[in-house]
């Protein structure tokens, strides 16, 4: 899946972009696994993400985690 | 910790001249004591906290303080419960909200992102799993957001201590534990029947906590000139008529016995009314506003069908303010306390309550008269601050510290309590309440831990004058 134009990370509106996310979306994270945004504190810090693909660590599908804005890649 | 006990060659106690009634202003401007009185007073002490009207969902907080210190308290989102917590970072000290109320996911700390929950449990940090920074090894469990040793929901009042020896509240409180619960009332009866406007009034103001927080235990006498201006306007708390604005109000009085009291061993003291029949006495029109007086005289009715039988509890119908060591203030309509700053600064933080399933022109009505009433800009409590803030500043100086405020009004004519150890009953316009906090506050400043102080020791007997 290709990321998303309407989320773009990148460049200097990315943090801004990332702190207003809306839940429902699905991120890309740097390890490698799919989740999808349950919550947002808007603080520009954090998501709360539940995992749905992990090929590198199977179990954690399903978890609840909160991910920090440098473990995001993209949105998809 | 060292306890300062001696002062040169002159003890905490020799500040207080109990043959003479009179207290040294060091008491009040001295850096050191007032140090102290953080960790021996506001460190072991019960402090009020807030409503809990102020946090009706889970997610809800609201930053309020214990002392000079701010404290978070937060409705956890899952299982609803409100607890207390400082607001500085386990990591850095860092204020982890800076909000006054609001509602949150997480509490995000700005400086490195460590991250709590509404439970104050560390959920996250920047790096956390990366293996060129804490590699997973931070050890959530342990680095949480430090919480108050004991927490109490009391008809609706929030309240806490640091201290997890500490007794329990109702013991702290003793026999004012029922002025509480009557003051948590709503004007029909309902158990904790009632809400608090939000946000806390507060504004600070140059002087030590203890002038207003100790002179305003009861001070009746202080009302005919402070607010003569106000009164004599006729828009004072009493518009030119009788008790506006309260939510007790009645027409006429039970027959009682009006006292200043003092508990000596606990601190506490203010108004207290020996009501001699049971009863209610009936309600009175006041309001101006239409519709409000017809909600408040229907409530009444209720009201005095449940006391029909019962003598009320001393702080009942219009039984005036009492105060809760070391500092807070309560009445029917009004909570007011002070939390220090400084030696020389002190913020005055208000609650005002109205009933919860009261209408809204009848909210309307009270948030209005309380605002009118109240505060910086309000009819009455400008009048208090002048004397607050000259007191202090006239106290100062090297000849003014020299000489003892007098508090000896009443002194040897107090009678005690074989019900209540401690508690000193006097003359309603005298200032034996005004000595109770000084028996406390020494006992608490001298006592090494609660194996001194009453009432984990019964033993203890904490009066001095």
């Amino acid at each position: 899946m290709a990321a998303s134009k309407e989320y773009d990370l990148s460049g200097p509106n990315g943090a801004v972009v990332f702190r207003d996310l809306p839940e429902g979306l699905k991120v890309r994270l740097t390890n490698g696994a799919l989740g999808e945004i349950t919550g947002n504190p808007h603080d520009g810090a954090y998501l709360l993400v539940r995992i749905l693909e992990n090929a590198a660590e199977p179990a954690k599908v399903g978890n609840d985690e909160l991910v920090f804005f440098s473990d995001v890649t993209e949105v998809e | 910790m060292d306890i300062i006990k001696v002062r040169g060659d002159r003890t905490l106690g020799s500040l207080i001249d109990t043959e003479r009634g009179t207290v040294s202003r060091e008491l009040y401007i001295n850096e050191d004591i007032f140090k102290q009185e953080q960790e021996q007073i506001y460190g072991r002490c019960w402090l009020f906290l807030g409503h809990e009207s102020q946090l009706p969902n889970p997610g809800d907080f609201v930053v309020t303080r214990m002392g000079t210190e701010e404290v978070l308290m937060i409705r956890d989102r899952k299982d609803k419960q409100i607890r207390a917590f400082l607001n500085s970072c386990a990591h850095r000290g860092m204020k982890v909200c800076r909000y006054d109320q609001g509602n949150a996911l997480v509490f995000t700390c700005p400086f490195h992102a460590w991250t709590y929950d509404t439970a104050g449990r560390l959920v996250g940090a920047a790096y956390q799993d990366d293996p060129r920074a804490y590699a997973g090894e931070l050890d959530k469990q342990r680095w949480g957001l430090a919480e108050v040793a004991q927490f109490k929901n009391y008809y609706g009042s929030l309240w806490a201590t640091w201290d997890p020896k500490a007794p329990s509240f109702e013991d702290y409180v003793g026999p004012f534990a029922e002025g509480i619960r009557y003051d948590c009332e709503a004007s029909d009866g309902e158990e904790a029947g009632i809400e608090v406007f939000t946000p806390f009034q507060k504004w600070r103001l140059p002087t030590n906590w203890k002038i207003p927080a100790f002179s305003s235990s009861t001070d009746l006498t202080h009302a005919a000139m402070t607010h003569r201006s106000v009164n004599a306007a006729a828009i004072g708390p009493d518009r030119g008529m009788r008790s506006a604005g309260s939510r007790h109000k009645t027409k006429g009085a039970i027959p009682a016995d009006r006292y200043a009291v003092g508990d000596h061993n606990l601190g506490h003291g203010g108004n207290w009314n020996a009501y001699k029949e049971p009863g209610m006495a009936p309600y009175m029109d006041t309001w101006f506003e239409p519709g409000v007086d017809d909600y408040f005289r229907q409530a009444h009715e209720r009201k005095a069908q449940k006391y029909a039988g019962r003598i009320m509890p001393p702080h009942g119908h219009e039984g005036g303010h009492f105060c809760i060591f070391p500092n807070f203030i309560m009445d029917s309509w009004r909570w007011r306390w002070w939390h220090p700053h400084s030696v020389g600064i002190v913020e005055r933080w208000s609650l005002f309550g109205v009933d919860k399933k009261a209408p809204k022109h009848v909210k309307d009505a009270v948030r209005h008269y309380v605002m009118r009433y109240n505060g910086p800009t309000g009819a009455t409590e400008s009048d208090d601050m002048e004397n607050w803030n000259y007191v202090y500043a006239a106290s100062l100086g090297a000849e003014a510290r020299k000489r003892n405020y007098y508090f000896a009004n009443g002194l040897g004519r107090g009678v005690e309590s074989h019900q209540h150890p401690g508690l000193v009953f006097n003359g309603s316009h005298t200032e034996e309440a005004h000595r109770a906090r000084f028996s406390r506050w020494l006992a608490f400043m001298e006592g090494g831990s609660w194996d001194d102080l009453y009432p984990a020791n019964k033993q203890k007997r904490h009066r001095i004058w």
